[in-house]
């Protein structure tokens, strides 16, 4: 190794969003502390002077420090001591929409399925009704009062709590934990409160919170239009609605201290929400720290090689590297397998030679060309998808299950080699012809789900192929196939090497699966090739790094002394 | 009911809907073997593990695991199942229940009515100490540890009932290959100590070759071969167990060159 090249760090998300989350949390209790302080203290040192009359309609002053309302009380303490009312009827509100919320929700889940469907539709339309409105609607039933104003506003919260609540549990009793603890014989209560309860609670904190400010705003606002708290009780939005007049008038500070109240409780309310959801979560903690140390390598490449990569690094936002320096290269009509473990980095190296990198990852490298195109700088598109065609994992999410396969198929084509629809769907037919797929013109009106999971990938082989690439790049293209589909995907994939006269750079972490198609192999470990062989040699005569020979020491191999290599089929016929 | 087989599956039929799952399976496994079910997507084998721990009800047939009798049993029976046969399920990284350290996971699997970690501590200990966990595990969370390990654990929650049956339905295809032999070592191991009879369901041949005694070959719901490792695999009989053999690449009479997709389809028809 030439020399070592310590990296510079930058800010860690997690850590970061973590702390975000406790300060918060920190400055949300603390308002609420001083409100709930507020709300015990207030009505005992402050209610005479409350109920007091003085001047009336007085402007702000040392006396009166937020001025008199049109009957001479003071605002200041009138505010404060009407924190009491206001916080317990919110309180109450938020408690009645998410304990009737969430026991409704649980108990739709436990329903069989069609009267539980049904219930969740009627629970969605509900939430589409403006909870305001309902809430006005069950307080002129039940007449104006300050309890049927935390009924109303209770009631109308339920449907959301009750939505949320049915979503999460319909998720987490799905779990193979849940599933797990019923099956060694734990009851439903423990069932609900040990694991399904907990698994639900971030969002239900969360939304919890916010309803709380929602209430708060909400039963101010029935106050204020005279339907909440009546005289001479009060509440923020009976001082609101008192300070009406005044406020037309002129006098606008009568409106400063419950207005002013009512912001602070919703915020504290909502900073306690999310610090909650921040805390509640486990997994929230220490990011590991790993080496930051990077091996940069050259390349002794021969020139005329198809793509040559040099000193590649791919680093994490915040600058971590995970492919540390690594250089290769593909000749023309060569195929190259690059075998490793999760975190190895062989994805990530084959994401950067197609520059499609997830968000966050950054690559940067000494070199890095296809021929005489330079992947570095920005390609116009239509240029990358004619060189680099790609095969991915999983064939069943590749591929939009509500557009035809056709139209799918040849939108390379029609998209960036400018062919018009026929050409595209006679040029389509016969990529698919070749990869075996019979009757393709009806097969291009199917959609997604009507092809079983070898055809789709042979399909992506195929479309892969009708733009007469130069590198393909299969990325664990068999992984998620059967033994026997697998056999032919390979097949296929050899075939069209063959034929084509592309290259091909196969990621793959199956040591048979490679040692079977390709040339050459690379093996990766933590982000560095640790080993380069040719495919025939990768065995532990001639592996020599220390982990190639682990791994091909770990790889279970099937008896050798399986039927005739000649004739695999020499027992066919015979049926046990 | 035969006394001497733990798992006796007779005649076994299941449908989800029109779609048969299992078709006429039957089974036997003898105390302390390990028999290997192998099969593709759609074989059954999946379904199969799910009945023998009571969690799917057959059709037609019947399954009684360690003398319980499966398909008609009693809540008492139910409850003794649970604690004679134990499922190791595929994916560690959704068995394990995130909120909870894995101390309250084993004390639950020790005592699923009243789980305790500290009354449960000493046999917490000993499980760990069984899958090769350090003691400290007890108190951390699922997330940080590595799939393999958290393999692992839940393979100890597996063995808190101390359960004459383990089914593992593909326990190590979530895995990489070193985290795969580490699994498989303990597997052997935990055999040789604890005595269990093990049914290891995997899509991987030569996987279930280096664990199993026996193999049971299935295809669309039906058992299609079935014997000893060593003669399955080293004469298979079955047109569609050579087919699976072959396919698998590095296994001999692999090749990518040779017979033509359609020459296969047709050979193996019928």
């Amino acid at each position: 190794m030439a020399h070592t090249e310590p990296l510079a760090t930058t800010g860690r998300p997690a850590r970061a969003d973590r702390r975000a989350g406790t300060a918060g949390l920190i400055v949300g209790l603390v308002l609420t502390g001083i409100m709930v302080a507020i709300a015990i203290l207030a009505p005992i040192f402050l209610q005479q002077q409350a109920d007091a009359l003085g001047p009336r309609s007085q402007p702000p002053s040392a006396e009166h420090w937020l001025g008199t309302d049109t009957v001479g009380h003071d605002m200041f303490a009138r505010s404060l001591v009407a924190t009491r009312l206001t916080l317990v009827m919110t309180a109450a509100a938020t408690l009645i929409a998410a304990g009737g919320g969430i026991l409704l929700g649980g108990m739709v889940q436990l329903l069989p399925h069609r009267p539980k469907e049904l219930s969740l539709r009627v629970i969605d339309s509900v939430v589409a009704f403006p909870g305001l409105l309902l809430a006005l609607v069950v307080a002129a039933i039940l007449g104006a009062s300050a309890p049927s104003a935390v009924l109303a506003i209770g009631i109308s919260g339920i449907p959301y709590f009750a939505r949320l609540a049915a979503n999460l549990a319909g998720n987490v009793l799905h779990r193979e934990y849940v599933e797990t603890a019923r099956l060694l014989g734990v009851r439903p209560v423990p069932l609900l409160t040990r694991h399904v309860l907990p698994n639900m609670s971030e969002p239900l904190l969360v939304l919890t919170a916010s309803t709380f400010a929602q209430s708060l705003t909400a039963i101010s606002a029935l106050s204020f239009v005279g339907l909440g708290v009546q005289s001479p009780q009060y509440d923020y939005g009976k001082l609101l609605n008192e300070a009406l007049p005044s406020l037309l008038a002129g006098r606008a500070y009568q409106v400063v201290g419950p207005a002013a109240l009512i912001v602070i409780a919703g915020v504290a309310a909502m900073l306690i929400g999310d610090g909650l959801a921040a805390r509640a979560n486990p997994r929230h903690g220490g990011t590991r720290n790993r080496s930051r140390v990077i091996h940069p390598t050259t390349l002794h490449a021969p020139d005329d090689a198809l793509l040559q990569v040099e000193n590649l690094v791919v680093r994490r936002g915040d600058g971590l590297p995970l492919v540390k320096g690594i250089s290769f290269s593909i000749g023309h009509g060569e195929m190259l397998g690059i075998v490793g473990e999760s975190g190895s980095g062989k994805s990530l190296t084959a994401m950067s030679v197609a520059r499609l990198l997830p968000d966050g990852l950054t690559a940067s490298a000494a070199r890095l060309t296809l021929d005489e195109l330079d992947l570095l700088r920005r390609q116009p598109p239509g240029v990358l998808a004619r060189a680099i065609a790609l095969v991915y994992q999983d064939p069943g999410t590749t591929f939009n299950p509500a557009l035809r396969m056709g139209s799918q198929l040849t939108q390379v084509l029609r998209a960036h080699l400018e062919f018009g629809r026929t050409a595209a769907d006679a040029r389509v037919r016969r990529s698919l012809e070749s990869v075996h797929i019979s009757e393709p013109e009806r097969r291009l009106r199917q959609r997604p789900h009507q092809w079983s999971g070898g055809m789709r990938q042979r399909a992506m082989i195929a479309s892969a192929l009708t733009v007469d690439p130069r590198l393909i790049i299969a990325d664990e293209p068999t992984t998620a196939l059967d033994v026997t589909v697998q056999l032919e995907v390979l097949r296929e994939l050899r075939r069209v090497g063959r034929e084509s006269g592309g290259s091909l750079l196969l990621i793959s972490h199956d040591i048979a699966v490679v040692q079977a198609l390709c040339d050459r192999v690379i093996v990766m470990k933590d982000g560095e090739i640790v080993e380069e062989l040719e495919a025939s040699r990768l065995d532990l005569e001639h592996a020599t790094h220390p982990y190639t020979r682990a791994l091909l020491a770990a790889t279970p191999r099937l008896p050798q002394s399986v039927a005739s290599p000649a004739n695999p089929f020499v027992n066919e016929g015979t049926d046990a | 009911m035969s006394a001497e087989n733990l798992v006796v599956v007779e005649d076994l039929s299941l449908s989800f809907g029109r779609h048969r799952v299992l078709d006429s399976v039957g089974l036997q496994v003898a105390p302390r073997t390990a028999v290997g079910i192998v099969g593709e997507s759609g074989s059954g084998k999946s379904t199969l593990a799910k009945v023998l721990v009571g969690t799917h009800t057959p059709v037609s047939g019947n399954v009684s695991v360690a003398g319980i009798d499966v398909v008609n049993a009693s809540r008492a029976d139910r409850a003794r199942l649970r604690r004679a046969v134990q499922l190791i399920p595929q994916d560690p990284y959704s068995s394990l229940d995130p909120r909870r350290t894995i101390g309250q996971t084993l004390a639950e699997a020790i005592d699923p009515r009243h789980p305790s970690v500290r009354r449960s501590r000493s046999r917490i200990l000993e499980l760990l100490d069984q899958v090769r966990m350090p003691a400290d595990a007890l108190a951390r969370y699922p997330h940080e540890f590595s799939g393999g390990q958290r393999q692992r654990i839940a393979i100890a929650r597996g063995l808190a009932v101390n359960p004459t049956v383990i089914v593992a339905d593909e326990i190590t295809s979530a895995l990489d290959v070193s985290v795969q032999a580490e699994v498989l070592d303990l597997i052997a191991r935990l055999r040789a100590e604890l005595q269990i009879t093990l049914l290891f369901i995997s899509h991987n041949l030569a996987v279930v070759s280096a664990v199993c005694d026996e193999v049971v070959v299935m295809r669309q719901g039906q058992i299609v071969e079935r014997g000893p490792v060593a003669r399955v695999f080293g004469a298979p009989q079955h047109p569609y167990t050579q087919r699976l053999l072959s396919s698998a690449p590095g296994a001999p009479g692999f090749t990518l060159d040779a017979p033509a997709l359609d020459a296969i389809h047709e050979r193996t028809a019928s």
